[in-house]
């Protein structure tokens, strides 16, 4: 479980690496998303909760992605629960009309799966390798504030790959990053 | 005998004629650069990164290596040093570099070379940091994951079992400099796991204490005092591995050991004279077999004495380098109480001259006594210059040697079968000391552009009197390999050629493109020759691109592609499955496909530099990929590095 624990760690301290240089605007969204696929008849199709931070470098944009879900059984199998950090890079937004713009990023993370313990004597969870896309169209109700439709679509490599895709909504705020944390990590 | 005396008179006199020291001509280099933009995760992944490799491993942990033509996994033929001291550490002849002491975050640079100097096919050389101001601290750690466990699915009709885990690796470095005294001390703590469904299969019920993972604990301490101009170094490296499962090949399984190796090394740099260096080494290495119930045991103490003194001289027409060297090796079997003991002597030299700015000419003799004859290698080496940007080199070597010449670990066991006193396997000796001929012989074209270079190479390798050892590997009811015989003959040979290319193209300062194609031909050769040869693949096409934004954030994507091969010695295990409880069926192939590999790494540095971080990604595509029949299989793997790197300067 130490581990695990300290893998995350390291996962989040080389996010925050990518955090250098030029990279004056930090980008703060929270989700809301329902699974709108069936990866697994044993269980709902749960909704999830997402939180990322991207940042500017040069024409790209790096981004690190928190995101936790809950699955319920629907069979004799145990619910499990899903965190996982994953790191991420894509194009710089691009406006498609006025005030509407459009991102896409591609990640890579853990998926950390806690399984419901009284089912599962001893080790109650694993971690896996995922790949996820995610795709937003976005709407600039402000210079700092946007409102965002998003799709994502995340395949974790278990032997036999799970497959989820999510449908939601995100409101994201920009901030210029603090002079401390860039002069601290240059 | 009288030309070898003859020999020696001239290069004595060539030498009176000379002064200063000597060039140095290398294959291959690898800058700390390239490593850190590449992902160097463990040693042997140079074995990836530098064109030219070819290996096989089993457990990812050892690895057979072939990088000259006449190369095959049998013969492992080569030699590691560490700021150009020899590391002896081997296992029955066989080298495990991932069992080397060094610490990657203060390599400065890798090179690959064949120094005439040296009996064997090439050499590499790990060059740590120099030049420390006052005081340089570092550490690093790694994690990494696997694919392939369960998942949710665990609890469903698709369930597999959890399997796959991949080690931790720390490592800490302390140099500090005080006047003329520098200090250096690196360790490693490493966790190598055996999770791949075959091996675990072999090695189950082989100790007690489960399917296991190898511990590792490494040092490496270096003093070097400069006393006026003179040099004085004295070295300590140690690897432990506990726990550990070598496969060892008579048996054709593996077998639980701790294994211990250390080795002090005291050398010197212009002690006498300017011209004059040399090293004096103790090796001892220990192998303790772990409580096996089927009783096996491979119990071994090897020591080791060895030096050499080397005078190097130059002038504006001549670079020669001259080395004497001793070795007494002592041998120790617990099994049996044997103890073998045997002092080798040699005496190399190697003349270079330069005819002219475009045209240099080398000669070199590398002559080995043991305690009954001669064994010799001699090299004849053309480097010309055309124009500014073209350049040739045209290189032949010519060896004559007795294959069991050295009576190491390996070349004992084959010797007396006292080892082996159960029968389980009855070795069919055909040798009759017959001396093994090896004639190389390569063309190398280059042109140098602004923005990199294009490289063709041709090569061209007879053998004649090979030393091979033959078996034929079957299943047990408990999945462990075992062969009935082990057959050596040394009235192999072959004739091979190679061609390969190798275009680097820089563009601006941010794109680094290479394109590197082999390919290997059997012209002729013995049955037996033939089935060495082809557990090498004999099409290898590799691109890499590198992308540097800033320096300080690279992203590096490879792709390599090998033909597949084939292991004669593992056909009757073909086609058969290892299955049971908690483990997915895995079915045995003596042929490996041809492997499409995709790595992909991505590194940043931050806080001015003092903190590296990368993320490897191997087998982005997540191919089955193997590389032994019997091998374990390979699938996405993600690593996440990250080096910590303080420097007090003045």
């Amino acid at each position: 479980m130490y581990r695990k624990i300290f893998f995350i760690i390291l996962l989040l301290v080389f996010s925050f690496v990518l955090y250098s240089e030029d990279f004056n605007r930090l980008n703060i969204s929270t989700y809301v998303i329902k699974n709108i696929n069936t990866f697994d008849k044993s269980w709902n199709n749960p909704k999830g909760i997402c939180f990322d931070i991207s940042t500017n470098y040069r024409k790209i944009n790096f981004i690190v992605d928190l995101f936790y879900t809950d699955f319920q059984k629907k069979t004799s199998v145990p619910d499990f629960k899903i965190t996982s950090i994953a790191l991420g890079i894509g194009k710089e937004k691009i406006q498609i009309y006025k005030n509407f713009y459009m991102k896409s990023y591609l990640l890579i993370g853990n998926n950390l799966m806690k399984f419901e313990k009284e089912q599962t004597p001893g080790i109650n969870y694993e971690s896996e390798i995922g790949i996820s896309y995610k795709f937003a169209m976005s709407y600039a109700i402000s210079q700092k504030f946007s409102i965002n439709l998003n799709f994502f679509e995340q395949r974790i490599f278990t032997r036999k790959r799970i497959l989820l895709k999510w449908f939601g909504l995100s409101f994201s705020y920009e901030i210029v990053t603090p002079e401390f944390i860039q002069s601290f990590l240059r | 005998m009288k030309s070898i005396y003859f020999l020696l008179i001239l290069i004595l006199f060539v030498n009176l004629q000379a002064k200063s020291a000597s060039s140095e001509d290398y294959l291959f280099r690898i800058s700390k650069e390239e490593m850190d933009a590449k992902g160097l995760g463990k040693l042997s992944d140079i074995f990836f990164l530098v064109n030219g490799f070819d290996f096989a491993t089993i457990d990812g942990y050892n690895h057979s290596i072939g990088y000259n033509v006449g190369d095959t996994y049998q013969t492992q033929n080569y030699s590691v040093f560490i700021n150009e001291n020899e590391i002896k550490f081997n296992d029955f002849e066989k080298i495990n570099i991932n069992t080397i002491p060094i610490n990657y975050t203060s390599i400065n640079e890798i090179i690959i070379k064949n120094d005439p100097l040296i009996l064997g096919n090439f050499q590499i050389h790990i060059f740590t940091k120099e030049n420390i101001e006052k005081l340089s601290i570092s550490g690093k750690f790694d994690v990494g994951n696997e694919t392939g466990d369960p998942g949710p699915y665990k609890y469903t009709k698709y369930y597999s079992p959890n399997v796959d885990r991949v080690g931790f690796y720390n490592e800490s470095n302390v140099a500090l400099k005080l006047h003329n005294l520098e200090l250096n001390c690196s360790f490693i703590d490493e966790e190598i796991t055996y999770t791949d469904f075959a091996i675990r299969k072999r090695i189950h019920g082989m100790t007690s204490e489960g399917y296991g993972s190898v511990e590792r604990n490494s040092i490496f301490a270096s003093c070097g005092y400069l006393l006026k101009n003179n040099n004085l170094k004295l070295s300590f490296f140690q690897n432990k591995n506990e726990h550990e499962f070598l496969f060892f090949a008579p048996l054709g399984r593996e077998v639980p050991i701790n294994n211990t190796s250390y080795q002090t090394t005291f050398s010197f740099e212009n002690l006498v004279s300017k011209n004059i260096c040399g090293n004096v080494t103790y090796y001892e290495h220990l192998i303790e077999t772990i409580k096996n119930p089927e009783n096996i045991s491979i119990d071994l103490l090897e020591k080791n004495w060895n030096g050499s003194v080397d005078l190097n001289n130059k002038n504006n027409r001549f670079q020669i380098r001259n080395r004497l060297k001793f070795e007494m090796n002592k041998l120790s079997f617990f099994k049996n109480e044997n103890q073998i003991e045997e002092n080798i002597f040699g005496i190399s030299s190697n003349i270079k001259q330069i005819w002219s700015n475009c045209y240099e000419t080398s000669i070199a003799v590398n002559l080995i006594k043991n305690e009954k004859e001669w064994h010799q290698k001699f090299q004849l080496l053309n480097e010309m210059k055309f124009k500014k940007n073209y350049f040739a080199r045209l290189s032949f070597t010519y060896e004559h040697f007795d294959s069991k010449y050295k009576k190491n670990a390996w070349n004992y066991l084959i010797d007396d079968g006292e080892l082996f006193e159960e029968k389980r396997i009855e070795i069919i000796d055909d040798t009759e000391s017959r001396k093994s001929k090896i004639f190389n012989s390569s063309l190398e074209l280059r042109k140098n552009y602004r923005s990199g270079f294009c490289r063709f190479q041709c090569k061209f390798s007879k053998q004649k009197n090979i030393l091979f050892t033959e078996q034929d590997f079957a299943l047990q009811k408990n999945y462990a390999c075992f062969s009935d015989d082990l057959k050596i003959t040394d009235n192999n040979e072959g004739i091979l050629s190679e061609v390969s290319i190798e275009i680097e193209k820089k563009s601006f300062y941010k794109w680094n493109q290479n394109f590197y194609a082999r390919y290997i031909y059997l012209i002729e050769s013995n049955e037996l020759f033939k089935n060495k040869f082809k557990e090498r693949p004999q099409l290898t096409i590799n691109y890499s691109v590198l992308y540097s934004y800033y320096n300080d954030f690279v992203i590096h994507n490879q792709i390599r592609w090998e033909a597949e091969t084939e292991w004669n010695e593992y056909r009757r295990i073909s086609g058969m499955t290892i299955e049971g409880k908690n483990i997915l069926p895995v079915i045995l192939e003596h042929k490996i496909n041809d492997k499409f590999i995709w790595n992909s790494v991505i590194t940043k540095k931050f806080w001015k530099k003092q903190i590296f971080s990368s993320l490897i990604i191997r087998n982005v595509l997540n191919n089955k990929i193997n590389y032994h029949p019997i091998g374990a299989s390979f699938d996405l793997t993600f690593f996440i590095k990250i080096s910590y790197k303080f420097d007090i300067i003045n």
